[in-house]
């Protein structure tokens, strides 16, 4: 009852409003200052939208670079470790039986002093060990033209980062070798002016430091550093027979 | 009143242009909250990643390190005093026989017999590791708040004499392989090998059961030097400089004429400096020798016996001992038996009082035996003196190539064999 006599009383109020000012308008003003609020209202809108969606799109193309900088900086770290694994390590201690014993053909690193943009290295992987550095037991890192390539097997490269998402501009590898003298173990002082003696141990890591830029913006820039302490040890030399 | 309905009217127009400008920018916040859930997801994953290898080499380091500590340890791996209880290497490792390396240690699971596996799990102070005697690999939960890596070892077959392969497998969190038999999956898993071979506590034995680099003094004395080991060449005095002796009691091998046994002024002996005659035995010099973790280095003033016999004890099978300084030995005393032989290097000289009976080998820079007795001076293994022998004491001296032996392919230090590390 009480509703339905509101209603009653609305349509009355309504019914007179709009025949009163049915052919009235609306002022210029009234146009021109609802139009500018409307307008800086919008205007607003679209300045936060339009940042919000470069924000957005740097974040994307950081990550994208970060990540996939990621990627590489961790696949080139696990395989560098590895670098002078031989499966004839253990059957070439030293032992009563034999009296010389092989020595390691998966030892060698490239740079092994200075600076370099690439990086090579060997480790086994016959089944049953061949004591020779095959084709397919040689690997590397390099960087052509804003790529690194990876090299698997001799002469076979292989792109490790994508061009289209990132752009390395430097990849550096830096060598470190500390050499600790096992002279201790030989009964007799090497004769002067020898290379080979007295036997030593060469504890080499490698600092790998990577630049890339963003394929979509070049004002996005990374660097990567890491140091990778190769597992395997070098042991040269021999004590004077 | 009568303005509200064209205010109404303009205001819905920018509410709906504002409104779509707002949706479209929830949406550009939805999927760059995407993409930063997926950078969160995947940096999580090579953190766990990393967290589970450097567990696995944490592992490696530890196993090695425990394989060096002559120290008895209980189920915590932490030292005990209980003289029951096995060190690391006593407890892990079995001598293949004939020389063929070591393998894990074994218990029966009901069916086979499978190796003991010591673990680790990351706590708030360090690492908490459990090193079963029996049983499957248990270590004790974490009391980190965060889930904590773990690691587990397990040693293979060396297939050579004197070593030993580790596998140390690390995980991001005490599941999986870090955990076995409790099931569940870690989130990231690593394995890593090493081959570690033994640095012999005596790299060549000597070849009699007294050598001595200078003379050896001892007129009327009836000494007693035997040696019927015929493989070692049956020598049973052996000496660098002149033997002033006329009442030794030797014993060469079975059949050799009793003037074969003994050796003097042999020149190959007499050139070596006392450093050399020292590297010659142990392989390394003395530096480097009293720098390895198994050796145990004290100094005693007056009589050394019941250190002695505490440090032999204490070391299992596995008793390097360096005494700094000069070494005296009252007996009557027991150092070491025919399974624990002990090898004790004195940096000057020892002196021998009465019955003292020691198994395994002493090398001093002189040696002297007093008060003689009837019974109980013996050695079984050998001494070595850089200098002199002297003493009017009568042990016998009796190579015993068990006791060396087992000094040779037993004790001693563990080393990395370089090459041999991989994670594949």
């Amino acid at each position: 009852m009480r509703s339905s006599a509101l209603h009653q009383g609305q349509a009355r109020k309504q019914g007179i409003a709009p025949r009163r000012n049915a052919g009235r308008g609306i002022s210029m003003v009234e146009l021109l200052v609802g139009l500018a609020v409307g307008l800086f209202i919008a205007a607003a809108g679209v300045t936060l939208m339009a940042g919000n969606l470069r924000e957005n799109r740097s974040l994307m193309l950081e990550s994208r670079l970060m990540q996939d900088l990621r990627t590489a900086s961790d696949i080139i770290a696990r395989d560098l470790r590895r670098a002078g694994y031989w499966a004839g390590a253990v059957a070439a201690v030293r032992s009563a039986a034999a009296a010389s014993s092989p020595a390691n053909p998966y030892l060698a690193v490239s740079p092994s002093a200075a600076q370099a943009d690439n990086v090579s290295f060997a480790f086994s992987r016959d089944a049953t060990e061949n004591q020779t550095l095959d084709s397919n037991e040689q690997f590397g890192f390099r960087l052509r033209r804003g790529v690194i390539e990876m090299q698997l097997g001799a002469g076979n490269w292989q792109a490790l980062t994508d061009l289209n998402t990132l752009f390395v501009t430097d990849f550096l590898v830096s060598p470190t070798v500390e050499e600790i003298s096992l002279a201790g173990q030989c009964l007799r002082p090497c004769p002067a002016a020898t290379v080979d003696c007295p036997p030593r141990q060469q504890v080499r890591s490698l600092a790998v430091a990577i630049t890339a830029r963003s394929s979509g913006d070049a004002t996005v820039q990374r660097n990567l550093h890491s140091t990778v302490r190769l597992r395997n040890d070098a042991v040269l030399g021999a004590c004077p027979a | 009143m009568r303005r509200a309905p064209t205010h109404q009217q303009r205001g819905v127009a920018a509410l709906a242009v504002t409104m779509t400008l707002f949706f479209a920018m929830l949406l550009v916040a939805v999927f760059a909250n995407r993409n930063l859930v997926f950078e969160q997801r995947s940096s999580a994953n090579q953190y766990r990643a990393t967290q589970a290898f450097e567990a696995a080499e944490a592992g490696l380091e530890w196993a090695q390190a425990q394989l060096n500590n002559g120290q008895r340890l209980g189920a915590d791996c932490k030292a005990s005093a209980d003289t029951a209880a096995l060190s690391f290497r006593d407890r892990y490792l079995r001598k293949i026989t004939p020389n063929a390396g070591f393998s894990a240690a074994t218990w029966n699971n009901g069916t086979a017999d499978v190796g003991l596996q010591p673990s680790c799990v990351r706590s708030d102070s360090g690492w908490r590791c459990a090193c079963p005697s029996n049983g499957p690999a248990q270590p004790a939960p974490s009391n980190s708040a965060v889930p904590a890596p773990a690691f587990v070892i397990e040693f293979l077959a060396g297939g050579k004499n004197g070593v030993v392969r580790v596998v140390s497998r690390g995980c991001s969190s005490l599941a999986g392989a870090c955990a076995p038999g409790t099931g569940g999956t870690a989130d990231a898993t690593a394995r890593v090998e090493v081959a570690l071979a033994l640095l012999p506590a005596l790299a060549n034995k000597p070849a009699a059961p007294l050598t001595v680099r200078g003379s050896v003094n001892v007129p009327g004395v009836a000494l007693g030097a035997h040696n019927a080991d015929i493989a070692s060449g049956g020598i049973a005095l052996h000496s660098g400089g002149d033997i002033v002796a006329d009442a030794l009691r030797l014993t060469g091998p079975a059949g050799a004429p009793v003037s074969r046994a003994i050796v003097g002024n042999d020149p190959a002996l007499a050139s070596l400096s006392p450093d050399q005659l020292f590297t010659a035995y142990f392989g390394l010099d003395k530096a480097s020798w009293a720098a390895q973790p198994v050796v145990k280095t004290f100094t005693c003033p007056g009589n050394c016996a019941a250190a002695l016999e505490t440090a032999a004890n204490a070391a299992g099978t596995n008793a390097l001992i360096r005494v700094g300084g000069n070494l005296q030995v009252d007996g009557p005393v027991t150092i070491g038996s025919p399974q624990q032989p002990v090898l004790i290097v004195v940096e000057g000289s020892a002196q021998l009082r009465g019955a003292v009976t020691l198994h395994g080998v002493l090398y001093a820079a002189s040696v002297g035996w007093t008060s003689p007795v009837a019974s109980g001076a013996t050695v079984r293994g050998a001494l070595v003196s850089e200098t002199v022998y002297q003493g009017e004491a009568t042990p016998d001296l009796v190579y015993d190539p068990v006791v060396l032996q087992a000094l040779n392919e037993r004790s001693g230090s563990f080393a990395r064999i370089s090459g041999s590390w991989r994670d594949f």
